[in-house]
């Protein structure tokens, strides 16, 4: 589901009086372009935006079809190779039904020389990745310093929603909204990011403009796009309704959607197929998401077909939509209690409650209140449990039915927060015992590597695919990734099968062991361990950078590892100091991050515990270099080499 | 780790990556050849018969590929579904989604797809699927590969002809299938068909070559035919491939317009005080300002653009750009000539597989002291005199004139033209490796650093020194670091602040002089398990040379050995010295090879275990 066509209905249905509309706004397309001067504190960037306006009317007049044109007009300047690779090739996406019109393309060199694009190059490609029609070409005529400016006007169906993103990795030196839409209709619109709000409300009309926007790139760990400057807007009202796209409209329509089209009379021979009359509430889930996961070929289309849940049953092929809906058919006819969660990935963006709208709602999964459950369709890995963990405390809209009453209709909406796996379910780590071989030129390592909650998902359902290369290779890239010589003696899964993941107290585990050479290296009568090498290669964030944008981590989880060493008779071990990292965060007096390690030398026993633990999935920018420290703590334990001196 | 999961998942995804889940019972293809009035017919008929036995639904979807140049005359599929007792029910593909394919490489290429998924998959199903595709072009067969991703019980070619028509084979990596012809010859035609039985499924190991290296494939050829009493050759020689290609540069369009590219060789000569200055300058102009962008499309994927109209748009794809200074190099009365040439994803050679498949790239070249010359525009930063890295090796078909033809080999560049020397002068303070680090880069080495500096640029990458030569843990720190670009040579110095390498116990500290990145650098981490060769696209030398100041007070308490290695195409030698208060070590490493063969791998595993001890050693001062 990752787009919503379901305004379109609540709109049209005022409509009665209609006055022609003339096209709103002219598009300045100078006859002797020169280019612009521009700052010298733009000269490293590989390309400045000169100018980005974007203006969008609604036409809704008799006798013609609704639609919208949408016309974008910009002025690029390239100060580099780099820059001409940026932009010297353009897509422009042509849906379905869609025209493009009044396309003008031009290249002004530094000398002032102007080159108009030959329309003969310009290349249509159709269903490209089965979504959208694009108009391709490449721009002529560019050299470093020159300007690219093209405008054209796409004719689409009526949007009543929309967003634009103004703010990229290079700044926008100009940038302008406009919105045009019939007097007897009223949009809105909000920014975001520091993007200017509209000044003082006009009628049929809402126009923003922003000045000097500054490049912002993807800084990692971060929510790149929904930190950029832009505008979203909408309808709010015809002649007829005022507030006309809410929370509740959307979860109606999505419902309604939903559980629309064909289905009724194969699905509950399907469900009869199952056999589930014996099984408890909670089996029958299960199996249902078994059999679609197991033996259905979801295929990303939006072929008609792949919607209608008669065919989808018949022919196990359904696209995400088609799926969603198979799903709901089925959970209605075993009269389940569940709700329908509309929600994004975190780090794609969040559905702000303020303003409501579907873009923000790109994902859809199942809850069931009774069991605390959610069914994922689209991951084949995720089984009845957890959310999927890119959506966990993001923020969902939940579609109530009324189902209770016994009759199947939409009841309501509530916007919620999607729970988040608790740490104490999301734990992981290796417990490995080391010991040195009695010529002193080998470790051997008994390595476990357990996992609970979504690695262990993960796992689980890549073991169950893995062939034997693929095993090689997970050995030497995760299992040993910081020792390149590991000969492994010994190699077994524990708990391994994909059903497990509907139980978030099974810990999955891949028993290993090991020898390696590398793990001791003599220096004169000394033996050099470097023992960090066992909890393998770490994220490392060394580089110092002034952070723009929020941390967003991927998981609430911890991370406990228990190394032991058989220390050899006849050494002692130095250098122990080097164990003991303390590395803590709080937030408001609570720990939210830590990496605390220690150790425990008795005997011939060496014994070392690390915990390494992240309590939030979202930080202030200004726990940047705190987050960096706790992280780089791993890394630097890593590259731990204790000293075993001879006693004596 | 999120990209720990985020790989599985993706790896999860992919059905190629996996074992046997599915199997190719049968992969068939039969060429049909008729003479129709003097013209050659081509039609191209294929079948596969898939079972699917594990995770169906990660292989229930197929995909048909065609293009202009030979498009799809039919197209059926249909899932077999296991019934009772042995016997099947058919279940029909009704959905057939037509797409155009957006090539990363490939701006524009023409290219479409026919996107399916086998109804009704359950374990033991079998998907069928039979097309047809014409070929316009008969110069232009495709190659028919036995092997497939997953396991195939039987695949068979074959090909029917007239007796007025004569064609020619290729065979590679047949040796191990006990490939057999059979011929069968009636009054009006013959056909030849090959079967092979029992394939493995393809395999994938990093950095092998292509897979018309590995696979077992037939090139069919059109040697010639017969109309109107006459012998027509196609691809029999290279004088036919030759012949074709020359008509081809033929219709190469009249430019709109000479007039700016007239001036700006006229400029750029002016420029140069003598013939290699010419060039060079012509030859960067281009490099520097036509920008390379794939437009193909059709038999427009053959021939050139007009040169006129390139220079004024400023990008082409290879034709186009190597025309363009083929022309203003001609313009500038430098002889210079079109070449075709296969880069080395090609294993083949003009003689013996005279047609289109052999090659894949279009350059020119010119003559130099009676040797020639190749010149790429398509790679910016080449320096002229040095051959294109992919190209080394491999066969150019010289286009002389409308007559004359020379087939040269690219010559190879050797590893000492390609190296990079690190030079460290340092100390310890405050129990960290600090001093001044000094890199040079020459060859393709530094034609690297040129486009990892575009990418840098293009992707606001930051900390570009430090992740460029890794050297030391990236802990270290980096400061007042300078880059001198010259052609050929790239500079770099800075002060390096080496964090994680100093241990210090009791009265002893351990320091590891190794920062250099070599255990990354030569790690072939599948060497053990790989079935497949290496290619590398170039050999290099490394030399690393670090200094360190014994701290005062200190004395050498343990230096590690020396070491030294040499096979015939790799090699390592590392050495620890002591003079005076400063001990260097020095470290070179020597690739000799483009290809290296299994035979090799031993070997190599001991030359990379060598890299990885000597990574390790630690010395150890006391006081």
């Amino acid at each position: 589901m990752k787009k919503f066509q379901l305004l379109l209905i609540i709109i049209f249905c005022g409509l009665n009086t209609l006055s022609a509309q003339k096209a709103k706004y002219e598009i300045q397309w100078q006859e002797e372009p020169q280019t612009h001067a521009i700052s010298e504190d733009y000269s490293e960037e590989p390309a400045v935006i000169v100018s980005d306006n974007r203006y969008v009317q609604v036409i809704i007049e008799q006798g013609i079809d609704p639609a919208t044109l949408y016309s974008l007009h910009k002025i690029i300047k390239v100060n580099s190779d780099a820059g001409i690779e940026m932009f010297n090739k353009l897509y422009i996406p042509v849906s379905y039904g869609e025209e493009l019109t009044d396309l003008k393309v031009r290249t002004i060199s530094p000398e002032q020389k102007v080159q108009d694009f030959n329309k003969d190059n310009l290349k249509e490609l159709s269903n490209v990745n089965g979504y959208s029609n694009f108009s391709i070409f490449a721009i002529e005529g560019i050299e470093i310093g020159s300007e690219i400016e093209y405008m054209y006007t796409v004719k689409q169906q009526v949007e009543t929603v929309g967003r634009e993103i103004y703010q990229r990795d290079i700044p926008v030196l100009n940038a302008k909204f406009e919105l045009y839409y019939p007097t007897r209709f009223n949009f809105s619109s909000k920014s975001y990011n520091g993007f200017p709000e509209q000044e003082s409300k006009t009628p049929n009309k809402i126009i923003l403009e922003a000045k000097d926007i500054p490049g912002l790139s993807d800084e990692g760990f971060s929510s790149y796009k929904s930190t950029l400057m832009r505008v979203d807007y909408k309808i709010e009202s015809n002649p007829e309704t005022n507030n006309l796209i809410t929370w509740n409209s959307i979860g109606e329509n999505v419902y309604n959607n939903l559980n629309s089209g064909t289905g009724a009379k194969t699905v509950s021979k399907f469900i009869k197929q199952l056999a589930l009359k014996k099984k408890t509430e909670r089996e029958k889930i299960i199996l249902i998401e078994k059999t679609f996961k197991d033996g259905f070929t979801f295929e990303e289309s939006s072929e008609e077909k792949y919607k209608d849940v008669d065919f989808i049953l018949e022919n196990k092929i359904g696209s995400s939509f088609g799926m969603n809906r198979a799903y709901i058919k089925c959970f209605n006819e075993l009269e389940l209690d569940y709700q329908i969660v509309l929600s994004n990935n975190r780090f794609l963006g969040n559905l702000d409650p303020d303003y409501a709208n579907g873009l923000d709602l790109r994902d859809i999964i199942f809850y069931f209140p009774k069991h605390e459950s959610f069914i994922v369709p689209d991951q084949f890995h995720m089984r009845f449990g957890p959310a999927p963990s890119e959506m966990e405390g993001n923020t969902g809209l939940y579609i109530y039915n009324d189902y209770g009453n016994g009759a199947n209709e939409f009841k309501k909406t509530k916007i919620q927060e999607i729970p988040i796996l608790s740490a104490d379910n999301n734990k992981m780590g290796i417990k490995a015992d080391m010991s040195i071989s009695d010529e002193m030129n080998e470790v051997n390592v008994k390595l476990e590597n357990y996992s609970m909650g979504h690695r262990a998902y993960t796992n689980r359902f890549f073991f169950k695919r893995a062939n034997e290369e693929i095993i090689e290779n997970y050995k030497r890239s995760f299992l040993t990734s910081a020792i390149e010589d590991a000969e492994f003696v010994n190699y077994s899964l524990k708990n391994d099968a994909v059903d497990l993941n509907t139980d978030k107290n099974s810990t999955f585990s891949i028993l290993s062991e090991f020898n390696s050479k590398s793990m001791i290296q003599k220096a004169g009568r000394d033996l050099l361990f470097p023992i960090g090498k066992v909890i393998g290669k770490q994220v490392e964030m060394y580089e110092e950078k002034n952070r723009v944008s929020d941390v967003y981590l991927d998981q609430i989880k911890r991370y406990t590892h228990t190394l032991k060493l058989d220390v050899p008779k006849g050494y002692k071990v130095t250098g122990l100091d080097q164990l003991q990292i303390n590395n803590v965060v709080d937030r408001d007096g609570e720990v939210i991050m830590r990496f605390v390690s220690d150790y425990e030398y008795k005997g011939n026993e060496l014994v070392v515990t690390i915990h390494e633990d992240y309590d939030v999935l979202q930080l202030d920018k200004s726990y940047y270099n705190e987050y960096r420290r706790v992280i780089n703590s791993a890394a630097d334990f890593n590259k731990v080499v204790l000293v075993l001196v001879p006693e004596g | 780790m999120k990209q720990l999961i985020t790989f599985l998942l993706l790896l999860c995804n992919l059905a190629i990556s996996f074992g046997q889940e599915a199997v190719v019972l049968e992969k068939t293809r039969h060429l049909d050849i008729l003479l129709e009035q003097g013209e050659l017919q081509i039609t191209e008929a294929n079948h596969t018969e898939t079972e699917f036995l594990e995770n169906i639904n990660m292989h229930a979807r197929d995909v048909v590929f065609y293009s202009e140049m030979d498009p799809l005359l039919s197209f059926e599929a249909f899932t077999k579904i296991p019934h009772k007792k042995g016997k099947y029910k058919n279940a029909m593909v009704e959905v057939i989604e037509t797409k155009d394919i957006v090539d990363p490489g490939i701006f524009y290429g023409g290219y479409k797809k026919k996107e399916f998924v086998y109804p009704s998959v359950v374990p033991n199903s079998i998907g069928v699927l039979n097309f047809t595709k014409e070929n316009n072009e008969s110069h232009i067969i495709s190659p028919f590969y036995f092997d497939d991703y997953y396991q195939v019980d039987n695949a068979a070619f074959s090909v029917s002809f007239p007796n007025t028509v004569k064609v020619d084979y290729n065979l590679f990596n047949t040796e191990d299938l006990n490939l057999k012809l059979s011929i069968d010859s009636t009054d009006e035609k013959i056909t030849y068909s090959w079967n092979a039985l029992g394939l493995e499924r393809r395999t994938y190991d990093s950095n092998a070559p292509s897979r018309s290296y590995l696979s077992p494939h037939i090139i069919l050829r059109i040697n010639s035919y017969q109309a109107d009493g006459e012998t027509i050759a196609v691809s029999g020689t290279t004088d036919d491939l030759f012949e074709w290609y020359n008509k081809l540069i033929n219709r190469i369009p009249e430019s709109k317009t000479m007039s700016n590219l007239e001036s700006k060789v006229a400029e750029l000569l002016e420029q140069s005080s003598n013939r290699e200055e010419s060039i060079k300058n012509i030859y960067s102009w281009v490099q520097n300002n036509v920008k390379y962008i794939a437009f193909e499309d059709g038999m427009a994927g053959f021939i050139p653009r007009a040169a006129g109209d390139v220079f004024e748009k400023k990008y082409g794809d290879c034709k186009d750009m190597a025309n363009l200074l083929t022309t203003m190099l001609n313009k500038a009365n430098i002889p210079c000539y079109l070449t075709w040439v296969g880069t080395n994803t090609k294993p083949y050679s003009y003689h013996e597989v005279p047609c289109t498949v052999t090659d894949n790239h279009m350059i020119c070249a010119v003559k130099e002291n009676g040797q020639f010359q190749i010149l790429d525009p398509t790679n910016t930063y080449l320096q002229y005199g040095t051959s294109p890295s992919l190209l080394q090796g491999k066969e150019a078909l010289i286009r002389i004139d409308d007559e004359n033809y020379e087939i040269v080999k690219v010559s190879e560049t050797e590893y000492s033209k390609n190296s990079r020397s690190d030079l460290l002068n340092l100390k310890i303070e405050d129990n960290v490796l600090s001093g001044q680090t000094e890199s040079t880069l020459s060859g393709y080495l530094a034609e690297g650093y040129y486009y990892s500096k575009l990418s840098k640029e293009y992707n606001k990458e930051t900390n570009f020194i430090q992740n460029y030569l890794e050297i030391g843990q990236k802990s270290s720190e980096y400061a007042a670091g300078k880059i001198e670009e010259t052609p050929n040579e790239i500079k770099f110095t800075f002060d390096g602040a080496f964090k994680n390498n100093v241990i210090q116990a009791n009265n002893k500290i351990y320091i590891n002089l190794n920062l250099d990145p070599s255990t990354r650098e030569y790690l072939i981490d599948d060497i053990e398990t790989r079935t497949h060769p290496i290619q590398e696209n170039f050999k290099q030398l490394y030399t690393y040379k670090c200094n360190l100041e014994i701290p005062e007070g200190f004395e050498v308490d343990y230096l590690p050995e020396d070491s030294e290695i040499n096979f015939k195409d790799f090699s390592l030698s590392s050495k620890y010295k002591v003079e005076g208060n400063t001990i260097s070590l020095e470290k070179t490493i020597v690739s000799d090879y483009l290809f290296l063969e299994k035979d090799q791998f031993k070997n190599y595993d001991v030359f990379y275990d060598e890299i990885l001890e000597v990574s390790q050693q630690q010395i150890s001062l006391k006081n």
